[in-house]
């Protein structure tokens, strides 16, 4: 019977080159499917497997970003430059904030270089998941690099502009101070806290499209409370320990301190920082673990 | 060394439909404990269980929502399901939809990569099948262009044959054959049937009965989230079509023609079965065709139409000549005999007109689609055994030996 059946095949010769000839079977993988369980474990071998297409992901992003553009890259540099021109005109000039004695070009651009990476990771990685439907119903991968991809692009774009910051600090004669080896530190920090909140945010998009509505004003607001535009020196006393709750306040101040050597930040409000970023950082992934199992339903 | 290569234990899935939709009546009935109802809930897959031998190629088939499309999200971890659970042993490769993750803005050689990547293969393999890949997609010249400039034909072919490289032990494959020129869909059965010989099992979910048939040594018939069938595809393909031609009522199909307002076909049936019928090559196939004729027609033949794959194999009528037909009833009778039809699925059509030549200004009725018939396939002597082809011809030559 079975033999009949495979003789009704299509024997012409299909003329074609394909390999599938040379199969090599790798090693047996045996993979259990189960209901949706709630909490899941990272996992962090098949994350670990996923890497190459992490990179692809952000080399895509990268590559597609500036196709068709006349600039190209150099909007990685016009933006944040563009920023502190009006900057300085506007709070540097007209409101006469103080800038701890630096340039107010210079001043501004420090803190907003990290500010632009958390500020596009939050944009980027909120819309990410969204904006991936058709591979989230069709093809199965980590669903994680998707938003870290979208962060990992953020740290081209920001690299890019430290080297305005450089030409910055050439043309106001100013060198960076000698714990300048510091900032990998603090762009750790930012990082690890764009990756909370974009975690959080790209997830909780998939179900409630309100993240596109709130996150423009989300942004404002955080940049307000951010010493981006101002010195943290502006702030009375009594109020700065808070700032620690606001993870992108110590990266703002770590940068400064490290790069023009204004006043540095206290240790335990560095401390707080840093476990409010963990925290959020953590519960992130695993809201994000939780919510994976749905996403193709929900999307 | 296990030789099962995909074991499925009553899987089912779940999905919440209607009300839910806005995302505060979601919250709001949460928040006042109002419980779902039933009718909110539907089953897309209930309680499906199955092994599949290594090997093994599975045909999948079933009407539009039967949960085929489930099934395989399922096994391709798209999507969980509610309860149940599957092992599956060896490296999935999934062809869901063609195309899933092309981007416009890069070129073909790019989406290569990245597709590839997409589907689990290392880098050193995608460059190693890179040629091959290329060249099966008959894309060459146009690797180095934004693949936005492909015509969708390009488009598709390029998807398809990264996936078809892909190096998997398991395919899943879902109506990805409906796309494509003639050539290509052809092109694409022959590899999935050459998957097997290769010892990889493919899953292949399709309306296609023919390729169904040629390819897979089982089916799975699914109706409305349950396995009904699961067994030789004869006999599921069988299944299947009883289940799609299930109306048999003449009234409800499309008929045509200038003389739609006088006859009234009221049944078909072929070999005594309306509807679908399965024969053996070595039967007649007796067509009863019955009706009303309204108002008297002066010349008039009925006639029968196969039709294989969309192509019509021949026509036959009642009677030679156009003859009356008479006011009342009518039944006609039809026979073709054995070893005509090859293995397969065949269409028919019914009509008929007033006379021998085509011309504008004939009476003429026709409606396609019928009914179906089945040639099971069943060998003898009197068929043809290797390649393929449209009809048989029971006819023998002659062989001297000088």
């Amino acid at each position: 019977m079975m033999a009949q059946a495979q003789s009704g095949r299509p024997t012409e010769n299909m003329n074609e080159h394909c390999g599938v000839a040379d199969m090599g079977m790798s090693e047996t993988a045996a993979v259990h499917i189960r209901p949706a369980s709630g909490w899941a474990p990272l996992n962090v071998s098949e994350l670990w497997e996923s890497r190459e297409l992490l990179l692809f992901f952000a080399w895509r992003d990268l590559k597609v970003r500036y196709k068709q553009t006349a600039l190209g890259v150099s909007w990685a540099l016009i933006k944040p430059l563009s920023l502190v021109g009006v900057f300085s005109v506007v709070f540097g000039s007209l409101a006469k904030i103080p800038s701890d004695g630096f340039p107010y070009p210079l001043f501004s651009l420090c803190a907003l270089l990290p500010w632009q990476l958390f500020s596009h990771t939050l944009a980027g990685a909120s819309q990410s998941l969204v904006g991936s439907q058709n591979l989230l119903t069709k093809v199965y991968f980590p669903r994680l690099i998707i938003p870290l991809s979208t962060m990992m692009s953020g740290v081209v774009d920001f690299i890019v502009a430290a080297g305005a910051l450089l030409a910055l600090m050439g043309y106001f004669h100013i060198l960076p101070t000698p714990y300048v080896w510091t900032l990998p530190l603090f762009v750790a920090l930012a990082g690890m806290i764009s990756l909370g909140v974009g975690l959080w945010l790209s997830a909780l998009n998939v179900r409630y499209r309100d993240v596109g509505h709130a996150l423009p004003f989300l942004t404002q607001i955080w940049f307000f409370a951010t010493p981006v535009a101002y010195p943290i020196s502006l702030v009375p006393e009594s109020w700065r320990i808070w700032y620690g709750l606001n993870p992108m306040a110590s990266v703002v101040g770590g940068f400064r301190w490290a790069i023009l050597g204004t006043e540095g930040i206290p240790v335990e409000t560095l401390l707080l920082s840093l476990s409010v970023s963990a925290a959020v950082c953590i519960s992130g992934l695993y809201y994000f673990r939780r919510m994976e199992e749905t996403f193709a339903d929900v999307v | 060394m296990n030789d099962i290569a995909i074991r499925a234990q009553g899987l089912s899935k779940q999905y919440t439909i209607g009300r839910t939709q806005s995302q505060w009546g979601n919250f709001t009935k949460k928040a006042t404990f109002v419980k779902q109802t039933d009718a909110d809930i539907v089953w897309a897959l209930h309680d499906v269980s199955f092994d599949v031998r290594r090997g093994e190629v599975l045909g999948i088939i079933g009407r539009n929502g039967s949960g085929k499309s489930t099934l395989l999200k399922i096994l391709a971890r798209i999507t969980k399901p509610t309860t149940g659970e599957a092992d599956v042993f060896g490296r999935v490769g999934s062809l869901l939809e063609v195309g899933t993750g092309f981007h416009p803005e890069l070129t073909g050689r790019e989406n290569i990569r990245l597709n590839g990547a997409m589907l689990g293969m290392r880098r050193a393999e995608v460059n190693r099948h890179l040629d091959a890949i290329v060249a099966f997609a008959e894309i060459d010249r146009f690797i180095d262009t934004p693949v936005k400039r492909y015509s969708s034909g390009m488009y598709m072919r390029l998807a398809f044959s990264v996936a078809a490289h892909m190096q998997c032990e398991i395919l899943l494959v879902d109506e990805v054959l409906a796309v494509g020129d003639a050539h290509f869909q052809k092109k694409c059965l022959a590899m999935l049937g050459r998957q097997q010989s290769h010892g990889r099992t493919v899953l292949f979910v399709s309306h296609n009965t023919g390729a169904i048939r040629n390819l897979c040594q089982r089916v799975l018939v699914l109706r409305s989230g349950g396995v009904i069938y699961d067994g030789a595809p004869d006999e599921g393909i069988g299944k299947y079509m009883e289940m799609v031609g299930a109306s048999t009522d003449l009234s409800l199909k499309d008929f045509s023609g200038t003389l739609m307002a006088k006859i009234l076909m009221t049944s078909l049936e072929i070999n005594g079965r309306r509807g679908f019928s399965s024969v053996c090559p070595e039967e007649n196939v007796t067509f009863v065709l019955k009706g009303d004729c309204l108002e008297r027609i002066p010349k008039f033949r009925f006639s029968v139409s196969v039709s294989r794959d969309g192509v019509r194999l021949f026509t036959v009528h009642d009677v030679k000549a156009p003859v009356p037909v008479e006011k009342g009833p009518f039944r006609v009778t039809i026979s073709i005999p054995p070893y005509i039809l090859r293995p397969g699925l065949h269409t028919i059509g019914i009509g008929g007109h007033d006379g021998g030549v085509y011309a504008i200004g004939n009476d003429w009725i026709y409606a396609n689609d019928i009914a179906s018939l089945d040639v099971r396939s069943e060998w003898s002597e009197m068929n043809d055994f290797g390649g393929t082809g449209l009809v048989n011809v029971p006819y023998m030559g002659t062989r001297e030996c000088t």
